[in-house]
């Protein structure tokens, strides 16, 4: 078992880390969420984040863009970079943090406004003409697969949209910004089966162009989407490592439990 | 005694406090809009008042009180929403909010004579301002000031904590999450409680009395300097001639119309929180 050694997931020695994680550790308030995690998130490619309800993963993603750092009690040891640079020290504002690492939540949150402001409604730094903003509408519609259904309907608003429709909006608002790396809190959980299989493909076609964290609790889809899975469980790693080597035999008893049965006796 | 019985009175009773309480306004409504109705005309509307009040009408008190409440409104604005953002988005302590929480709350306890009488040693005699119906508007304004930050923090309160994170995961800043989504989404319970605000502030009479009304003789002001008329020390002035018929007749007529502001700007509220309503649903 691989428990706290530095888990390299990267595949190949010259392919660049992403989200590079040294002995990492998470409190919230006297409360340690994670303890001494270490791990690599190659760029590009889906790596998703596994494990029983409490295990940290969520955590653990709410730190790689400082949202967690809103909250007054947490707090976290160890090293953490992100594209290259220190977490903390490389990124002294942290909005330019948060425009390079999009995220999308558990449940879809669209702001009551139309479809395609809710589409640039991160996009205030830039001076965007009307073409070009139209022009970014469609194409982080498009390339969240949601044009075709709403493209007649842009100024109307955006809470008219089922909940599928808008936690897809929430991803083109997300790439609106043009991320290095998209996290994402189960981002299927509240959506039903079907748009549930058209995020996941949506996912694994923008994999090619950006880095992708997502969190779930479900295996079938981890299976479906990922290429790295990190299985954590009572605030450490348990294993970590591409999806073809997770789902064989290779892995160790606790991972395979976990991947057929969805138990974990931590 | 059966779950059922006790049901039944219990309901009784609530139903009783209910009609009592609706009596007593509706009482008080109607026979305002009886005896006032019978003064009301566009002339008394729009014509000044004659003969201190028992004659002529009421149009400088109308523009007096008005005066008076939209500068209060206009001065308190910027401060009450202002304390809320910061109480909201800034102050981190759980222990200062408390405190700021209860310095509002005694704010809005203090009697309204007492800020007029704080207005007369203050402005009047301290600073000699003399009658002012801008002192007027500022003791007013520190009247409305825990209402309507109380309201737009609750307000401000209400949104979903969804809105800031994805607000703050797009890399917005504190400054544009609070102009682009605090602000607009809040801004429904911030003028609700603007409008409660200036309801009461109109019929106040014992803050603005001393300071920045004159009981008649005045018409619009030309200066910040001077005194204006407005209804509730007009209402006040002829109900001290009670034995005039005509001057009570004026009364009732004022009272009305003054009741009709507090009506309007209640109702303006009423419509303003069910059109944002919405917002706070998700």
């Amino acid at each position: 078992m691989l428990q706290n050694t530095h888990l390299q997931i990267v595949s190949d020695q010259t392919e660049t880390a992403a989200i590079s994680m040294k002995n990492f550790s998470a409190y919230f308030g006297e409360a340690c969420i994670l303890s001494d995690v270490s791990f690599d998130v190659p760029s590009r490619g889906v790596t998703c984040l596994i494990g029983p309800s409490g295990a940290g993963k969520s955590t653990l993603l709410r730190t790689l863009n400082r949202i967690n750092g809103e909250t007054q009690t947490a707090s976290f040891t160890g090293e953490v970079d992100v594209l290259g640079k220190p977490l903390i020290e490389g990124y002294p504002d942290v909005t330019i943090l948060r425009r390079k690492v999009g995220m999308v939540f558990q449940s879809p949150c669209v702001f009551p406004r139309s479809i395609s402001e809710n589409v640039l409604f991160g996009r205030r730094d830039k001076k965007l003409s009307k073409t070009e903003r139209r022009t970014l509408v469609e194409t982080c519609l498009k390339d969240a697969g949601l044009w075709s259904e709403v493209s007649k309907r842009l100024d109307k608003p955006a809470l008219n949209l089922s909940l599928g429709q808008q936690q897809r909006l929430c991803i083109a608002r997300a790439l609106a910004m043009t991320p290095d790396i998209l996290l994402l809190d189960e981002p299927t959980a509240s959506v039903d089966p079907v748009s549930a299989r058209v995020i996941e493909d949506l996912l694994t076609r923008l994999s090619s162009k950006m880095t992708i964290v997502m969190v779930t609790h479900n295996i079938a889809q981890t299976k479906r989407v990922a290429d790295h899975v990190v299985f954590l469980c009572d605030g450490q790693i348990v294993e970590a490592g591409a999806k073809t080597d997770m789902f064989s035999r290779r892995s160790c008893d606790k991972t395979r439990t976990y991947l057929t049965e969805e138990f974990c006796d931590c | 005694m059966s779950r059922s019985v006790k049901n039944h009175i219990f309901s009784a009773v609530t139903k009783l406090a209910l009609c009592l309480c609706a009596a007593v306004l509706g009482f008080l409504l109607l026979s305002i809009m009886w005896q006032g109705g019978r003064a009301i005309s566009l002339d008394f509307i729009l014509s000044p008042a004659r003969d201190f009040g028992t004659s002529g009408g009421i149009v400088f008190q109308i523009l007096g009180s008005l005066l008076l409440v939209v500068t209060a409104a206009l001065i308190v604005l910027p401060i009450a929403v202002g304390t809320a953002i910061y109480r909201e988005c800034y102050m981190q302590l759980a222990q200062n909010k408390a405190r700021l929480d209860t310095v509002l709350y005694a704010l809005n306890a203090i009697p309204s004579i007492s800020y007029g009488i704080f207005g007369l040693i203050f402005f009047v005699n301290i600073l000699g301002t003399g009658l002012s119906w801008f002192v007027g508007s500022l003791i007013l304004a520190m009247m409305m000031l825990p209402t309507l930050t109380l309201a737009s923090h609750a307000a401000m309160q209400a949104l979903p904590k969804s809105y800031r994170e994805n607000a703050q995961a797009l890399g917005l800043s504190q400054g544009e999450i609070i102009r682009h989504v605090i602000l607009p989404q809040s801004s429904g319970g911030i003028v609700t409680g603007l409008m409660i605000s200036l309801a009461r502030a109109i019929g106040e009479t014992a803050p603005i009395m001393f300071i920045a009304t004159a009981f008649s003789g005045v018409s619009l002001p030309q200066s910040l300097l001077e005194p204006v008329a407005s209804l509730p020390t007009h209402i006040l002035a002829l109900a001290q001639q009670s034995t005039d018929p005509q001057a009570l007749q004026n009364a009732w007529g004022a009272s009305l119309v003054l009741v009709s502001f507090v009506a309007a700007f209640s109702a303006l509220a009423f419509y303003i929180r069910q059109k944002f309503s919405h917002l706070g649903q998700r």
